[in-house]
């Protein structure tokens, strides 16, 4: 278990000698504790200090790379069971499964559509992240040709996807340039893919029948020397894979070795949406990779949304996003209301002005979600800002008159902003919970 | 080599809430584990489906929404039974014509819409007001009058309305839902202050106003997460079962509402706008939530077989 | 620009302005306390005074109430406006004429009940060296006779005498020194004894040497411990030679004209031209007033006030040295030196001895300075194992936790709630502000007792007289939890005013449902603060060995009433102390104690700041905290077992 910054300063020299560029051993401590910072900025530790948090701080679960460096797929470096104790650090990869069992004509196409596939969420562009070829056929030939397709028409990176050591060995005698996930080692075959792992140095995903098996399987492939593992459990079915996922995250954060790894799932139901449903149980929960076989734009656009959304970081505080909201539908003699797009600030503020049954518009100004004192006193809810706003948010083609409501708690802001915009300022209640008396009192008249 | 499975052992459990008359009751909450841990705990009930239903008809659904409901939209009582045939476990009136810049219903009128709904479908009922917190606290006594002796769930109290809706709850033997803007202390509070009030707390459901997927679905979802451990750990103020107001979250989001056309690279919009409303409720029901609310029959199909599939 | 003469009574003060400048700038120059929290920025409405002679331009301003009348739209236009009534607000009104002003009490800052420390009652006593070492300090030299032989001069023989004596090596001697030298220690002098003082500086290798005297120097000289706080500004005089506290006074700080919080005052210095040297000024007058009424009463030459030592937070730090203070507020932030080196008096402008050594006691953060250093300093909770937690219950709610080995800071902006501020009725604990409530619920009505400082009749309500308003008020049924009313709606001491609930307390003393709602905020604000800083180190509260109370509420505070709104953490009563103002007491023991400097320092690099601003712990632990006690009730269970 991590340990705390207290903690750990107990096993520092407590000198405050400033030699890793911190104020004070505690301030390092705490750094150390929230991992902002390696261990051996401090040159003096003592050796059971050191062996011991060497040992506190070794990562529960490796980081593992796939793909060709710049363009690689890292999971796994978890550190938690929930996001809010911390976060959810390295974005699970979407993969979609092709066969070589498909036409041949109809291989390149499908490759060269997935890979382009792209949405725009938040200014970034996302789409999947690998492509999962399938030696269905069991001809090493056929597998060698797809991958030969897939390596001319995509620069995804690829889990390949056999049982079967020569056909693995023929696909990565042309594909082990692009650093695939070897897909699988099994009881049967986990000396010849772990060569072949080891030859070309490759991540290699490892599949149990189980997680006995799957543990057992792991210990015999690091006595070979292999360290790049993703864990397949073997389950197919929900609520098993549930199940075996908590259990490798439970016992990969006790350092149980065998499971420090990330794990890849597969949701390939004969029913499209409830394969999509599976995806996003297994995204939510603890999957390194999600194997799918939908092309479908608007399942990709789910599951990419989801994932973003569980992936983000809890720690930043709740915003809404700065753009005007109606309460009602305003008209254009409708009361225009400033606040700050701190969520829970937004939400007093629209909920007190629908209880007024006065229809008008909301414009959040964008003060990195603090709430409205908070921001005036870190100089993030200023006079320029609000005349901004007033400018370039649109609000002066929505009403005809020109005056604004500023919250009661920055009155001290009204002379400037009157100055700055042109807009006659009212000052509003100091809490939100006056604004219905306030717009009574002052507008509806 | 044998794996030592760990597993946690909790103190505490979700209450359990029984909603509608036997033999239609249904039963909620009572879980002792994480969501779907079977190893872990008791979890004796399913998460079951309230269908939306409105006293009027609703006007800014988009086509894809009313065409499953043709004919019967203005129609609760119809409406309902449809809702049924479909498939719900239960259904939700909201008597979205008693807000004041709308219809501006009477609580007499919304008391006898709630009344001739639970007489036609017999099944457990969920009453919503319209959201206006003074307006429902004059709606829902009369609603709760008119149900007497039905073991509703009725909604929404809040920390400006609670005292009025608990009250009545506590008077004529319904269930509340207790609504609290996407925060685990104001959730928490809002539960003391009712139960403060001598409200039994195995009546009481928690609404946390939750996000639709890519609107803030995640920090309904670590809200939840956090709710349910705290229940598991004992916090008696936060052992309520959780209902989530999926659909009405959903289908305000581009992703539901744009069609095929307006949007093409993302699909078609039948597919997205069922997965949008769909993933939203597996994800919340992953955090713990117990009662989803939602609109598409089609979700509500692809989502009981997803349950049921599990157990 | 023609001037025109402003008169204010009853202070009988006259000042000349322009037409430009406003009553409140005429107030500022003539140096009289006015209320004006929002620094004139017409929206506060504390500012109002009386026109008894003369006419005034009134601003054209929309937020006018009933008790202003509205100029008439015709003369708005003109720019001309008349006030149709005697009351205007000073930030708002211009001069047409020559004017008669008057102050109405209610806008003056009333007169200060000095806050000092308590006497060590129950602090541990704390270590002064036996005989006073102050930063300026005397040294006798007996130099040896004149030798025509040694080539030596006048000053490197005193050098080297000084060496011999004290192993001292001055870095500078000051020209004041040298022209008095040359004056004394002629060739044919017998008397070879003189006295040099000296002027070290914390933290810096600087030695000056500053005055040379004939003779040992057996007289008496001074020292001034100044709490340069944000709303008032305490000074005691000390006689440095043995030690002696003569006098302590404490009045407001002027910079109230320029806005209540520090936060304003920073936007004013960015904001206004010389806004800076106003402020400064301001605060630099304050200390002058303070030295001018204590060297008066006290018989002495304020030319003898030889060494200061000042602790402020470091806005006022920054304001009272003339330091540009906008990196202070805006990110990433910046001091200009959490040390700042000792100046003199002369340079600040402080009317004592020019050279005189004026010290600031080092700080570590943008929010957390000297103030608190010299608070710790005097609190001795550096010196044990056990665990202390210090809390400062001013505006900013600094608070520090540790022990020998560690510590740990934070301030978590509680506002001046508790200081009376924002409240209608809300005032320092002045002579008759109500400090106790006892309110008890009857069928129809509630029965509200109180207790008033010096038993004058009722002014207002201080910090501790508000704490225990609102624990009276939960306890008695009147509020909820959250500090809703929860009375009906027709009761007899219920009123609507401007759309808001306010209950009457005693008279026409009242408290609304938002003032309630702020008294809330400020109290969670503080204990998400303390929940926060342990949380940080993953401790519980109950590690806690002792808590240190300091700031405004001293032993008026209610413990009880302050953990039954959970302000201050459910921990038996005997680990609590009350230090009053130990800011001053930390800066007169750096006045007299070289160790007590050096421990400063010692504090300051030992101290870790963390920003609550950053990540999300402090902004659920305050909502947490809206709650009375809190969401945790579990947090609080003496009050769960007196309920039973
Ligand atoms: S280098 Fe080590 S001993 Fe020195 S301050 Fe940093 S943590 Fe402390
Ligand atoms: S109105 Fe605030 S100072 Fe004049």
């Amino acid at each position: 278990m991590a340990l705390t910054g207290l903690e750990i300063f107990k096993q520092l020299p407590q000198t405050n000698c400033k030699d890793c560029a911190f104020p004070t051993c505690l301030a390092f401590a705490v750094a150390l504790a929230s991992s902002k910072v390696a261990l051996e900025k401090c040159p003096h530790l003592s050796d059971n200090a050191r062996a011991m948090l060497t040992s506190a701080f070794a990562p529960p679960m490796a980081l593992i790379k796939i793909g060709p460096s710049g363009q690689e797929l890292a999971i796994g470096s978890e550190t938690v069971l929930f996001r809010h104790e911390k976060r959810f650090e390295h974005t699970p990869g979407l993969a979609v499964l092709i066969k070589d069992t498909l036409p041949v004509t109809e291989i390149a196409p499908k490759i060269s559509y997935l890979s382009s596939i792209a949405f725009e969420r938040l200014g970034e562009n996302y789409g999947l992240d690998l492509l999962a070829l399938e030696n269905c056929s069991g001809e090493p030939d056929n597998f060698k040709k797809m991958v030969a397709v897939a390596l001319e028409k995509s620069n995804l990176p690829f889990i390949l996807m056999s049982e079967n050591p020569k056909a693995m060995a023929a696909a990565l005698s042309v594909a082990a340039q692009r650093k695939p996930l070897i897909y699988s080692a099994q009881s049967t075959n986990y000396q010849e893919m772990t060569g072949l792992a080891q030859k070309y140095n490759l991540p290699l995903a490892v599949k149990g029948t189980g997680l006995d098996d799957l543990a057992t399987l792991v210990e015999k492939i690091t006595a070979l020397g292999h360290e790049q593992l993703v864990l397949d459990s073997g389950a197919r079915e929900t609520n098993q894979v549930l199940f075996d996922q908590t259990q490798i995250r439970r016992l990969a954060l006790m350092r149980f070795k065998p499971f420090g790894y990330p794990t890849i799932t597969f949701a390939l139901d004969s029913d499209p949406i409830q394969s999509i449903v599976k995806a996003g149980i297994f995204l939510i929960k603890y999957a390194g990779i999600v194997v799918l076989t939908s092309d479908n734009p608007a399942d990709l656009l789910s599951l990419i949304t989801l994932r973003l959304n569980i992936y983000s970081d809890p720690q930043k505080p709740m915003t809404v996003e700065s753009k005007i909201y109606s309460v009602g539908s305003p008209g254009k003699d409708a009361p225009v209301v400033i606040t700050t797009n701190f969520s829970l600030t937004y939400y007093c503020v629209a909920n007190d002005f629908e209880a007024s049954r006065i229809p008008g518009y909301i414009i959040p100004v964008d003060t990195d979600g603090a709430s409205v004192l908070t921001s005036w006193a870190a100089g993030k809810l200023t006079a320029e800002k609000i005349s901004k706003v007033l400018q370039n948010s649109g609000i002066a083609e929505l009403v005809t008159h020109r005056k604004v409501i500023i919250p009661g708690g920055v009155a001290m802001l009204s002379k400037r902003l009157t100055e700055l915009s042109g807009w006659e300022v009212l000052v509003g209640p100091r809490e939100s919970s006056g604004i219905p008396s306030f717009l009574k009192r002052e507008w509806v008249t | 080599m044998p794996v030592k499975i760990i597993r946690e052992n909790w103190s505490g459990k979700v209450n359990t809430t029984s909603l509608g008359v036997e033999p239609k009751a249904i039963k909620i909450g009572g879980e002792g584990a994480l969501p779907f841990l079977y190893f872990e705990g008791e979890i004796p009930y399913r998460p079951v489906v309230a269908c939306e239903v409105w006293d009027e008809k609703p006007n800014d659904w988009p086509d894809l929404l009313t065409a499953p409901f043709a004919g019967v939209l203005g129609d609760p009582v119809a409406w309902a039974k449809k809702c049924l045939a479909y498939g719900a476990d239960l259904i939700c009136l909201r008597l979205a014509g008693a807000h004041p810049e709308t219809k501006n219903k009477s609580p007499q009128e919304c008391a006898l819409v709630a009344q001739r709904v639970y007489a036609a479908i017999n099944t457990p009922l969920i009453v919503v007001g319209c959201g206006e917190d003074a307006k429902d606290a004059a709606v829902l006594p009369a609603v709760a009058k008119a149900l007497t002796g039905k073991y509703c769930l009725l909604g929404w109290a809040t920390a400006e309305n609670y005292q009025t809706i608990t009250t009545a709850c506590d008077i004529y033997g319904h269930s509340l839902i207790a609504s609290s803007p996407l925060d685990i202390s104001l959730a928490k509070q809002l539960n003391i202050l009712i139960t403060e009030m001598g409200f039994n707390p195995g009546s009481v459901i928690i609404d946390p106003l939750v996000g639709a997927l890519g609107y803030g679905l995640e920090y309904a979802y670590s809200i939840m997460e956090r709710i349910r451990l705290s229940a598991l750990t004992g916090d008696k103020m936060l052992a309520m079962p959780i209902i989530c107001f999926v659909g009405q979250e959903t289908w305000k989001t581009k992703e539901a509402t744009s069609t095929s056309l307006e949007c093409p690279t993302w699909g078609e919009q039948a597919r997205r706008a069922i997965l949008w409303e769909l993933l939203t409720a597996v994800t919340l029901t992953q955090a713990g939530g117990t009662i989803m609310v939602m609109r598409h029959p089609e979700t509500v199909s692809h989502f009981l077989a997803h349950l049921l599939q599990g157990r | 620009m023609p001037l025109f003469k402003i008169l204010f009574l009853p202070d009988k003060k006259q000042v000349s302005i322009s037409e430009k400048e406003n009553l409140l700038q005429a107030a500022r120059a003539a140096k009289i306390p006015l209320k004006a929290s929002c620094a004139g920025a017409g929206v506060c409405r504390t500012c109002q005074v009386k026109v008894k002679k003369g006419t005034v331009r009134i601003e054209p301003d929309e937020h006018q109430d009933a008790s202003i009348k509205q100029p008439d739209k015709a003369k708005e236009k003109s720019g001309l406006n008349k006030a149709t009534t005697p009351y205007v607000l000073a930030c708002q009104a211009f001069p047409l004429s020559d004017l008669t002003i008057e102050i109405p009490e209610a806008t003056r800052l009333t007169k200060l009940q000095v806050l000092t420390y308590d006497s060590a009652e129950n602090l541990k006593a704390c270590p002064l060296s036996v005989s006073p070492s102050p930063h300026y300090y005397p040294v006798y030299l007996s130099l040896p006779p004149f030798s025509s032989t040694a080539t030596k001069d006048k000053l490197s023989s005193l050098l080297v005498a000084l060496k011999q004596k004290t192993s001292l090596v001055p870095t500078r001697v000051s020209l004041k020194a040298l022209q008095s030298l040359a004056k004394i220690l002629r060739p044919n002098d017998k008397d070879r004894e003189i006295t040099v003082f000296l002027t070290e500086d914390t933290g810096y290798p600087a030695l000056s040497l500053e005055e040379i005297i004939p003779g040992h120097f057996k007289e008496k000289y001074y020292g001034l411990a100044v709490d340069l706080g944000t709303t008032t500004v305490v000074a005691e005089l000390l006689e440095l030679t043995k030690g002696i506290s003569l006098a302590v006074k404490g009045i407001y700080n002027q910079q109230l004209l320029y806005g209540e919080d520090v936060i304003s005052r920073l936007i004013y210095a960015q904001e206004n031209e010389n806004g800076l040297s106003y402020l400064q000024e301001a605060i630099v007058d304050t200390v002058n007033t303070l030295i001018k009424e204590l060297t008066i009463s006290n018989q002495i030459s304020s030319s003898e006030i030889k060494a200061v030592v000042c602790a402020g937070n470091p806005t006022m730090t920054h304001l009272f040295l003339g330091l540009d203070p906008v990196d202070l507020r805006l990110k990433p932030y910046t001091v200009a030196a959490h040390n700042p080196p000792a100046v003199q008096a002369q340079e600040v402008g402080l009317e004592i001895y020019p050279q005189a050594a004026i010290k600031c006691v080092p700080g570590i953060a943008n929010y957390l300075g000297g103030d608190v250093i010299a608070g710790i300093v005097a609190s001795n909770m550096t010196e044990g194992d056990e665990l202390t937690l210090f809390i400062d219950v001013g505006t900013n709610g600094e608070m520090v936790l540790g022990n020998k080995e560690w510590l740990i800071a934070c301030s978590c902006s509680a506002g001046p709630a508790f200081e009376g501020s924002g409240l209608k009725y809300g005032v320092l604990a002045i002579p008759g502000a109500i400090d106790r409530f006892k309110i008890t619920s009857t069928s129809t009505d509630l029965e509200v007792e109180y207790t008033t400082v010096d038993h004058l009749p009722p002014k207002g309500i201080c910090g501790s007289g508000l704490i225990s308003c609102l624990a009276n008020l939960y306890r008695s049924g009147v509020i909820d939890r959250r500090g809703k009313f929860i009375l009906a709606p027709d009761h007899p001491r219920l009123r609507i005013l401007n759309g808001e609930k306010e209950l009457v307390l005693v008279e026409d003393i009242t408290i609304s449902e938002s003032e309630i709602n702020n008294l809330i905020r400020a109290k969670a604000a503080i204990f998400a603060g303390i929940r926060s800083i342990l949380q940080f180190l993953n401790l519980s509260l109950e590690v806690i060995d002792s808590l240190i109370l300091a700031g405004g509420f001293g032993r008026y505070l209610n413990l009880k009433e302050a953990v039954a709104i959970g302000m201050l953490p459910d921990l038996p009563p005997q680990k609590y102390a009350y230090a009053g103002n130990i800011a001053l007491k930390g800066a007169k023991m750096m006045l007299l104690s070289a160790e007590a400097r050096k421990k400063t320092l010692e504090i300051a690099h030992k101290m870790i700041y963390l920003d609550l601003s950053e990540g999300n712990t402090f902004t659920e632990e305050f909502l947490a905290a809206l709650f009375i006690p809190h969401t945790n009730l579990n947090l609080f269970p003496s009050l769960i077992k007196d309920k039973k």
